[in-house]
């Protein structure tokens, strides 16, 4: 290996780079090494594997539910369906793509759910909505029974006023 | 390295899947790196919550380039985590959340004072070169060198 690329391999210019610390003068330089000499591709890619193998060792399994929690803030978005495999292998299709550079051939449409979400300040809407039904039936009910009981003294009244004609 | 966000708001179901295959295979990992920065089991999973529901706008730059999906992972929870980062300043191994299985520790125990301060600084602080130099009085070549040790540490376990 040239003494200049064992250097620059040695500086720890590839750490600062792999940890995101690197300034950006210092990642040009280092994608500019990586793309034009094999060993600075090989040393930064040794490192990638470092930084995997030590997230390893701190990794703790997520709980159970936490999936279905991310998955219900997708929710919040509007999820259409396509084919499950095509974005599955990302690289493939960025393949495919870019021998065709007009871009995916998927159309997205609505997707058929039987359930809706919505905001939480519905629920004060919807109280109120009970609470005014309530009032309402009560009044109809109030009224109805009130109507039925001047029905009645009409009726009470033409009686009397019949008798005294008759008289 | 930066990570381009995009201004899509729909989703397809595929972006879903292939979240959740990054999920299963770094959601792990990425919950150990946050737990250790963030010091709080609870904060943590919610901070993955955050950096997952960012993943399907950057599925392109997290999956397309020949860079590795983990430390673009990474990048983006360090994002999510910058007003954290700049808070801590401690580095032992006595600081960190004891986890079950979890044998970072013997990585940090096995590195000098140096070491462990400017690894911590780097990889949990997020703290530039520049300043790591100005506080320990050295050169920025010094505090990469120190970096490069820490990182064969790690490699040679």
């Amino acid at each position: 290996m040239d003494k200049p690329i064992q250097d620059f391999i040695e500086s720890g210019i590839l750490e600062t780079y792999v940890t995101g610390t690197a300034s950006e003068a210092e990642e040009k330089e280092v994608l500019y090494m990586k793309n034009n000499y094999p060993e600075v591709k090989t040393a930064l890619a040794d490192l990638e594997v470092d930084m995997e193998k030590l997230a390893q060792h701190m990794a703790i399994a997520p709980p159970s539910g936490l999936w279905n929690r991310i998955e219900a803030e997708f929710n919040e978005l509007t999820v259409t369906p396509n084919e499950t495999a095509l974005k599955l292998n990302r690289e493939q299709q960025y393949r495919r793509n870019e021998s065709d550079p007009k871009g995916p051939n998927y159309i997205e449409v609505e997707a058929e759910s039987t359930h809706m979400r919505i905001h939480k300040a519905w629920k004060w809407v919807f109280a109120a909505v009970f609470i005014l039904g309530k009032i309402f039936l009560a009044c109809a009910i109030y009224f109805y029974l009130e109507n039925r009981q001047a029905q009645q003294s009409i009726q009470e009244l033409k009686q009397e006023v019949r008798e005294l004609k008759k008289r | 390295m930066e990570l381009k966000v995009e201004n899509r708001k729909s989703l397809t179901s595929g972006d879903v899947v292939a979240t959740r295959a990054l999920y299963d295979r770094y959601g792990n990992m990425l919950l150990g790196y946050i737990t250790r920065v963030v010091k709080d089991k609870k904060l943590a999973e919610e901070y993955l919550i955050e950096v997952f529901k960012e993943v399907p706008r950057q599925l392109d730059s997290l999956t397309l380039t020949n860079e590795s999906t983990w430390l673009r992972l990474q990048l983006l929870a360090k994002q999510k985590l910058s007003n954290f980062a700049t808070t801590l300043r401690s580095c032992s191994s006595r600081d960190f959340v004891k986890m079950d299985g979890s044998d970072t520790d013997r990585y940090l125990d096995s590195m000098n004072m140096e070491q462990r301060f400017v690894f911590c600084g780097v990889y949990y602080n997020q703290q530039p070169i520049a300043s790591l130099a100005q506080e320990l009085g050295k050169s920025e070549e010094d505090i990469r060198l120190i970096l490069r040790q820490a990182f064969s540490i790690i490699r040679n376990g």
